[in-house]
């Protein structure tokens, strides 16, 4: 039997013992959160990333739903069973549900594209274009609501067909707009940054161009006219085609005017940001 | 100290009226629960040891220090995970790339940040394209049964 001095040893052992552990705990745990710390921005992904990502994930259930839908229609029109009918019923709610997830992942990819640049130099209200993404995608959320109680295939037929018209008709203007007008406000945004560093520029290498150095100058600040001259030509050309019914097709997406004008657009601002730094080595 | 050395008395004297009692759980013989009571007056005299160990400025300090610790941890680790926030681009704060880095001459540090940043804004517009094309959905299989 132990005495009681080795039990209040012992008792004095467990407690040093807990308190060495805990301080060990709490050690590795600051260095832990120091290492999480300073690796998360690397690892950590954007809130465009995020809505690339779940709409992919939302685009490969579809898929997976689809096909079971498909295997199903096809039993049901085989065998013309109660059994057969009511699994494609299932099978197509599934599919028909989805359809709602993917366009509400597809309307928050959209939206989250229009906030990866600063609107203050754009002749557009990034709140105006929001209200209407953030409208449909209510839209859509009620009627997912309305689509979870359906009961049965014919019920799933009308109202697929209606979703289909809706998503034609409103949906996707809405997502072309929404694209085409982020588009050219973030090149407006580089056009108004462009306007104002070349100013800056100017005020500063005025004085400081050498006499030979003159025409070069001259030529430089008509280079950065054109340059403006050029982006300028784009935006208006683009902001012809929002007054337009544009839809964005997947089948020309390099040839769509959208995908053009910001081809057209970067190769402007690639020449823009050399031309910045161009005159500055003569100085 | 005196209301200490009080406590402690009196905690003493609890301690012997329990040890004096340490007959009685005898009689009730639930394995080494009289043994136990019998270290009550150890427990007791240890329980006042760590008090006192407790109220040592010293261990104060290291309690303090090890909260203070621990709250830094947790706003760090609460920092970390917390999503990025979105990326709007700042012209007054620009982490430039060894791509947007161009060397030029000594210039206005003020106006080299200003190049960064619109070198910056052209380099987003051309990386983050992503196709928008939308979603292929099969309502024609759907309406039709």
């Amino acid at each position: 039997m132990p005495t009681h001095k080795e039990i209040s040893n012992l008792k004095s052992q467990i407690s040093n013992w807990i308190f060495k552990l805990f301080l060990v705990f709490t050690v590795y745990f600051c260095f832990l959160s120091l290492i999480i710390y300073h690796l998360s921005p690397i690892f950590s992904i954007s809130p465009l990333e995020q809505a690339q990502n779940d709409y992919s994930y939302q685009l490969t259930k579809l898929s997976d739903f689809h096909e079971k839908f498909i295997t199903a229609k096809a039993n049901y029109l085989s065998y013309q069973t109660a059994v057969s009918k009511n699994y494609a019923f299932l099978k197509t709610k599934d599919y028909f549900i989805q359809v709602y997830y993917v366009y509400s992942s597809y309307l928050f990819l959209i939206e989250e594209k229009t906030n990866v640049f600063d609107w203050s130099l754009s002749s557009f209200k990034k709140d105006d274009i929001h209200a209407q993404v953030e409208k449909e995608t209510e839209y859509l959320n009620n009627n997912l609501k309305q689509a979870q109680t359906i009961q049965t295939l014919e019920e799933i037929q009308t109202r697929s067909m209606s979703l289909q018209e809706h998503i034609k008709t409103i949906t996707l203007p809405i997502i072309a707009k929404t694209v085409l007008t982020s588009d050219i406000a973030q090149v407006e945004d580089s056009l108004g940054s462009f306007n104002l560093l070349s100013q800056k520029i100017d005020l500063y290498t005025k004085g400081k161009i050498n006499e030979s150095d003159q025409p070069l100058y001259q030529n430089w600040k008509s280079e950065v006219e054109s340059i403006k001259y050029q982006l300028d030509i784009q935006i208006k050309d683009s902001k012809k085609l929002l007054g337009q019914n544009y839809i964005i097709n997947n089948s020309d997406q390099n040839q769509s005017p959208t995908k053009i004008f910001i081809q057209n657009s970067q190769k402007i601002l690639d020449r823009a940001k050399n031309i910045l730094y161009e005159i500055l080595n003569f100085i | 100290m005196k209301e200490q050395n009080s406590g402690m008395m009196e905690n003493d004297i609890i301690a012997e009226d329990i040890s004096q009692n340490q007959e009685a759980p005898k009689i009730a013989s639930f394995g080494n629960l009289p043994k136990l009571l019998s270290n009550s007056k150890q427990v007791i005299e240890k329980g006042n040891k760590i008090i006192s160990y407790l109220k040592r400025p010293k261990t104060i300090i290291i309690i303090i220090c090890l909260l203070a610790l621990i709250a830094v941890s947790f706003s760090l680790l609460i920092i970390s995970l917390r999503p990025k926030a979105q990326i709007v681009p700042n012209p007054n704060f620009v982490i430039t790339t060894p791509q947007t880095q161009y060397k030029t001459k000594n210039i206005d540090p003020e106006l080299q940040k200003d190049l960064d940043s619109f070198s910056k804004k052209v380099e987003d517009l051309n990386s983050k394209q992503i196709d928008f094309s939308p979603p292929v959905i099969d309502f024609k299989s759907m309406s039709s049964f």
